[in-house]
């Protein structure tokens, strides 16, 4: 068993891996009343052409399966399960990404009951023809209310012209035609695929005892048995460096325009300390050179190009990567040239010393204060393991990277050959033309 | 659990928590003045321009740098509506000095900075007026503000449902202002306005996390405020909105937009004030009808009708209102409409199952056990209260919740008025 303490953030980590391949981590916060739980699969939207290793075949799935299965593992033969954690107190969910499909729950008492029904839940699948049909309807209107959600037209519009063929490119919960073509067959391949214990990880923060936690995990995975497992094959199409659309518009009923710009990333780490050294180092990068504190941004506003929705992120994995900057806009492609214009400054002037500094200061000091939600802790740590990183190694590896290091990954990543902009503008209005 | 310490000198109320359970320190600093139609849009435009910029840090960007260096503490401004009230908020947090090396001046220097908003804004020479440029910034980015709500289409339904159901009444004013408003306000009107918030607000000040030692604290909080906000005494109590002066209506209000999924959203009128003996029924009502996914909404429109994907109710305390709300087909709207008339009926008539009233009471002490480890959602709790002049604990209000009974809702239930229907639907 793993065991350290982490005064900083508050916290006492343990980790084990239970004889099936189960990954569990607990972090003791005992002044809390919160116990919150998640237990996740490596397995996301983008999983849609994969096999078990020592199969011949890979298996084509239509988009949003993932997703679908998520809905469905909530459905038990004796019911529902929100009904189960609603006797016990508490509140559950799950949310499906590129990459990973999490199921939680939050509560107050009952903790271990209440993991109980996490942990068997999800290993106790149930799809039938009727109860498939049935939720066609509900994701359908998720995938509607999705469709006239702006800000998320606009990410997801912004993948599709950036990717050729990788799968990031397709929406996670997939369209109305192609969830139609999901069978309680294909639910229940998928699920012997990627929900055996060796490809999951249990996380478990609160004022819980570790020791007890991993003991009882223990007995309760004992009880049940699982086939060896052979590991994953996922078949990912070569993707090209270039983008495939240097710019995507779209006309919906908003007021506003919006703006992204997208940075396909070159350089895909290969292991997960690589992953985690790029993602902090990309973060502070971007947030020195067009965070709030910067000049750039501050004459975006004065110009009428950006306001205070304007943000970015940056997303790796050993398969995909980007950054992406934007937010509402009165002139979206002006925004877009003057976003283009400042990256190549950059690459020309270099990454100033004080806006880096200032900038690891904050993303320093934001991770110390974020732990204080149980609810992001267990996601960073979740997210980590999954990825293959240590949980608690950021604060060391923010602390070592450099403003050098910071001007390199600018080079990698700053390039107007794979940059891609989407633009949602209002019904019945044409992009405007370029006014820098 | 730690309790709130409160301290008031007229019109100022210093409450702090001290506790060693976070690793971050959290302000909140509320303003609250009465709603009106005369100062609604400059009182709105206030918050945002305090972020333009002080006398010590004259930018938007050199604030952001200082907040930057300060480990990224966070220093926001936002106007809110408090039912009747009209709220500019300022809140801070930081990570907590103590596990930081070299950072032993942080909580003092933020909260120099938090009051430093207020205290020293950036003025033009004539010190009565905001800088000009300050103002012509803040004022386009509001107008976009104002303009981003129609965005939201959720957000933007439950809005228009709300707006529908208050017309005619203070509550009714939207929180933003009007656009129309923000052409003829000038750096000398905004001062004035700023002054006058200064005169006649009640304040409350908040301060939770690691304070060695509070009262020394409250009292240097209150010598701090004292010279700025002037007024004598707290106004009175948010009280819901007067339903005599609304008649109820089934009226359909419909809006097309170009869409694909329609938000069908009905108001009805509570008839309970926050803080009231009957608040927290209200509350159990609300969570067996809507807020959870054992509820009858969640159970009936999704799982057994597979109408939507959200189908929910929310109360609004506050306002004495509470709302239903459901992404839809549009073609579905009558059919959605008659299951949910259904589902208030059935509380109304007292057909809620044991089941149904166990698992509501259990999720909302839950809910309220939780919020005790959010610093924000303790602040939240406290300052409604303090707005109802209610301000019974966290633990009190749990154990009304745990005492309700099905014929407690039952009869708060029968009270229910259907004030409003709004429906945005497709251009079909």
């Amino acid at each position: 068993m793993n065991r350290r303490e982490y005064p900083e953030y508050g916290v006492d980590w343990c980790s084990e891996r239970l004889d099936n391949g189960l990954e569990v981590h607990v972090l003791e916060k005992p002044d809390f009343h919160q116990i919150y739980a998640m237990f996740s699969t490596r397995y996301g939207s983008m999983d849609t052409r994969f096999r078990l290793v020592g199969m011949n075949d890979y298996t084509d799935v239509p988009d949003g399966v993932a997703h679908f299965l998520e809905h469905k593992m909530f459905e038990e033969p004796d019911g529902d399960v929100f009904q189960q954690f609603a006797q016990l107190g508490a509140s559950a969910n799950a949310f499906t990404t590129y990459d990973q499909t999490s199921y939680l729950f939050s509560s107050t008492t009952h903790a271990f009951e209440n993991m109980k029904v996490l942990v068997d839940f999800v290993q106790n699948p149930y799809f039938t023809e009727e109860n498939v049909a049935k939720e066609k309807g509900i994701i359908g209107e998720e995938i509607r209310m999705y469709d006239d959600t702006a800000d998320w037209r606009c990410y997801t519009e912004l993948l599709r012209a950036m990717y050729h063929s990788h799968p990031v490119r397709l929406d996670i919960a997939g369209t109305v035609e192609s969830i139609a073509k999901i069978t309680p067959q294909l639910l229940y391949r998928c699920y012997e695929t990627f929900y055996h214990p060796a490809n999951m990880v249990l996380v478990v923060a609160g004022p819980v005892n570790s020791s007890r936690v991993v003991e009882a995990m223990a007995e309760n995975q004992a009880k049940k048995s699982f086939q060896p497992f052979p590991g994953i094959d996922r078949d990912f199409p070569r993707e090209p460096v270039s983008v495939r659309e240097k710019s995507v518009r779209h006309n919906l009923a908003v007021r506003q325009s919006r703006c992204l710009v997208g940075f396909k990333e070159k350089n895909l780490p290969t292991n997960g300390s690589d992953l985690l050294r790029q993602e902090l180092l990309t973060g502070v990068l971007l947030d020195s050179v067009f965070g709030r504190a910067g000049e750039t941004f501050e004459k975006m506003v004065d110009d009428g190009l950006a306001d205070s929705t304007f943000g970015w992120e940056y997303e790796v994995t050993r398969s995909y990567g980007h950054a992406i900057l934007g937010g509402n806009s009165a002139h979206p492609e002006a925004l877009a040239t003057a976003i283009r214009q400042h990256a190549e400054r950059v690459l020309e002037s270099g990454v100033s010393n004080i806006d880096f500094e200032r900038s690891r200061k904050k993303t320093l000091g934001r991770l110390l204060a974020s732990y204080d939600g149980l609810s992001a802790l267990a996601r960073d740590v979740t997210a980590y393991v999954l990825k293959g990183t240590h949980p608690f190694d950021a604060l060391h590896v923010l602390q070592s990277i450099t403003v050098e290091e910071a001007f390199a990954r600018a080079r990698e990543l700053f390039g107007t050959e794979h940059m891609s902009a989407s633009y949602i503008l209002p019904v019945h209005e044409q992009a405007q033309p370029v006014m820098a | 659990m730690e309790t709130m310490v409160t301290q008031n000198h007229s019109g100022i109320s210093v409450h702090v928590l001290n506790t060693s359970k976070f690793r971050s320190k959290h302000w909140a600093m509320r303003i609250s003045i009465p709603l009106e139609r005369q100062l609604l849009t400059s009182a709105a435009v206030l918050p945002y321009l305090w972020m333009e910029g002080t006398s010590e840090f004259p930018s938007s960007r050199q604030l952001v740098q200082r907040t930057d260096e300060l480990y990224g503490t966070v220093l926001r401004t936002s106007i809110q509506k408090r039912g009747s009230r009209h709220v500019m908020d300022i809140s801070a947090s930081s990570p907590e000095e103590l596990y930081i090396d070299g950072a032993q001046a942080l909580t003092s220097l933020v909260q120099e900075l938090l009051l430093s908003l207020l205290t020293k804004p950036a003025l033009e020479s004539s010190g009565a007026e905001f800088s000009s440029s300050h103002v012509k910034r803040a004022i386009a980015l509001h107008s976009r503000r104002i303009e981003s709500l129609y965005d939201d289409k959720t957000t933007y339904a439950y809005e228009q449902a709300i707006l529908a159901s208050c017309q005619g009444l203070v509550q009714g004013l939207p929180k933003y202002g009007y656009k129309d408003d923000l052409d003829g306000l000038t750096g000398s009107h905004l001062f004035s306005a700023h002054q006058e918030v200064l005169k006649n607000a009640d304040v409350d000040f908040y301060c939770v996390g690691r304070i060695p030692q509070p009262e020394t604290f409250s009292d240097q909080m209150i010598e701090a405020l004292r010279p700025h906000f002037l007024s004598k005494c707290r106004q009175p109590s948010v009280l819901p909105v007067d339903t005599t002066r609304i008649s109820p209506s089934t009226n359909v209000h419909v809006e097309q937009q170009k869409v694909q999924q329609a938000k069908l959203n009905r108001v009805y009128q509570t008839n309970v004030a926050y803080g009231s003996e009957d608040y927290p029924v209200a509350v159990v009502m609300n969570g067996i009808l809507g807020a959870f996914p054992h509820s009858k909404l969640f159970v009936n429109v999704r799982e057994k009708h597979s109408l939507a994907y959200y189908a929910s109710s929310r109360l609004e305390g506050m306002l004495g209102l509470l709302v239903i709300y459901a992404g839809i087909q549009p073609d579905k709207f009558e059919q959605t409409q008659s299951i949910i008339s259904q589902q208030v009926e059935d509380v109304q008539s007292g057909r809620v199952s044991e089941e149904e009233l166990t698992f509501t009471k259990d999720a909302l002490l839950n809910q309220f056990r939780q919020a005790e480890d959010q610093p924000l959602s303790i602040i939240d709790f406290h300052y409604s209260g303090q707005l109802s002049g209610n301000p019974s604990g966290m633990e009190l209000f749990r154990e009304q919740i745990s005492r309700v009974s099905v014929k407690d809702v039952q009869r708060v239930a029968g009270k229910l008025r259907e004030s409003a229907t709004y429906l945005l639907t497709n251009e079909g």
